[in-house]
């Protein structure tokens, strides 16, 4: 996030939903977050934090969800920053202890356990909200400076 | 009303008759005992039928499908259970046998009682044509993503290439065993180069290489990191120290020619 880039910006922002429910689809996700990320002048390394990030969320609800979910990617803009933002949701079963999938190694898949920790690693906001158990919205964002 | 104004517009033109015959598929109808009520003009032409003679015949008389007068009749199982049902299926009519997909629906009369069942039947030839190719194309990808190379006596290499899901992984893994083991190698060299992305679950695939390949009596190598992949790689807190890395090919070859005894000269 050091360098500032010129950006020039479409009118109306990006944004793709990617439905995902099977092992197929989290490449999908990875590389139209990639492409949002380099239309958005995002450097390479950020581009490669913010899909890498997606694929975590992707391959979650793949292994974490009962009938999958959908991954959406948008371009967000504020004050001298362009940022992207990638919203995973799904209906269910939920997160039994949120606080606990943010440490890292802990898993209830088969994973590493370091999807969640090492999302809030790379990106700069990361939110987790579970309403009833039917409904799960896991939102993170990355924002890089711009003219 | 609507329909009155368009016949109204158009001369000699009957909406519900010829709307009905003219749409580019097979509409039929049905009463319970399955006798056709009504073939639409693309249904006579596709079954070579007239309209005339289909007085008193059943629908499975002039059709053939795996589910004719069966339990799997969609369209008695619209009037049975008052749904609408969606399938695929094919269909011989007048010698030939096409893929279709198939809605069918409960005919009801004015009072809501269901006095039989239609379907309309669409020929979905290239739909199915299209995704045959589609599957065809995703399993040649498959088969050309995961070469592994016999480089020298004992040593083996598997350049991977593209977006790794882990279905991908999954077979990644199962081709270098096997040809660790029939190669006898001593060294695996995975080279990442043309990979642009590797999240956790690639990294578990590549550690679950590692670990196998030891089991076999093989070191794996994994070569090509970029520094993108290496940087993300760290954030994920991956822990890949007890793993040989080399930073280029070239270098991963040089060392797995150390490690059976021959060098480069």
């Amino acid at each position: 996030m050091s360098e500032i880039k010129d950006c020039s910006f479409p009118e109306n922002g990006l944004e793709v939903v990617v439905e995902i429910k099977n092992l197929a689809h989290v490449a999908n996700a990875q590389t139209q977050v990639l492409s949002i990320a380099r239309k958005l002048c995002f450097s390479e390394i950020d581009a490669h934090k913010a899909a890498t990030s997606a694929s975590e969320l992707a391959s979650n609800l793949v292994h974490h969800t009962l009938i999958g979910g959908t991954i959406r990617i948008r371009e967000l803009r504020k004050e001298g920053y362009v940022g992207i933002e990638i919203v995973s949701n799904d209906s269910g079963p939920g997160i039994m202890d949120v606080e606990q999938v943010l440490q890292d190694g802990y898993s209830t898949g088969p994973g590493l356990g370091s999807g969640l920790p090492s999302i809030r690693r790379m990106m700069d906001e990361l939110e987790i909200s579970v309403i009833d158990n039917t409904n799960t919205c896991i939102t993170t964002r990355l924002w890089c400076p711009c003219e | 009303m609507i329909t009155t104004d368009i016949s109204a517009k158009i001369e000699n033109f009957d909406i519900t008759k010829d709307v009905l015959n003219q749409l580019p598929c097979m509409v039929m109808a049905v009463d319970r005992d399955f006798n056709v009520l009504f073939l639409n003009a693309v249904g006579c032409k596709w079954l070579e039928e007239d309209l005339e003679n289909l007085e008193g015949k059943k629908c499975y008389d002039i059709v053939q499908s795996p589910h004719c007068r069966t339990d799997n009749c969609r369209v008695k199982q619209a009037m049975e259970n008052d749904r609408v049902y969606v399938w695929r299926n094919k269909m011989t009519a007048a010698g030939k046998t096409f893929p279709i997909e198939y809605t069918a629906a409960p005919l009801k009369d004015k009072e809501g009682n269901i006095v039989g069942g239609l379907e309309y039947v669409v020929d979905i030839s290239e739909r199915v044509k299209i995704e045959e190719e589609v599957r065809a194309h995703s399993r040649t990808i498959m088969e050309l993503s995961t070469p592994v190379i016999k480089l020298w006596d004992g040593i083996v290499i598997l350049p991977l290439v593209g977006v790794i899901d882990t279905m991908r992984a999954q077979q990644i893994i199962e081709n270098l065993l096997f040809s660790i083991v029939e190669n006898e190698a001593a060294v695996a060299i995975l080279d990442v180069t043309g990979v642009p992305m590797i999240d956790t679950s690639v990294a578990q695939h590549i550690l679950k290489t590692v670990s196998a390949g030891k089991m076999l009596g093989a070191e794996v190598i994994i070569t090509g990191f970029s520094p993108n992949v290496a940087q993300t790689l760290v954030t994920l807190g991956v822990n890949l120290g007890d793993i040989k890395t080399s930073g280029s090919l070239r270098d991963g070859v040089s060392k797995a020619f150390d490690i059976i005894g021959k060098k480069l000269v």
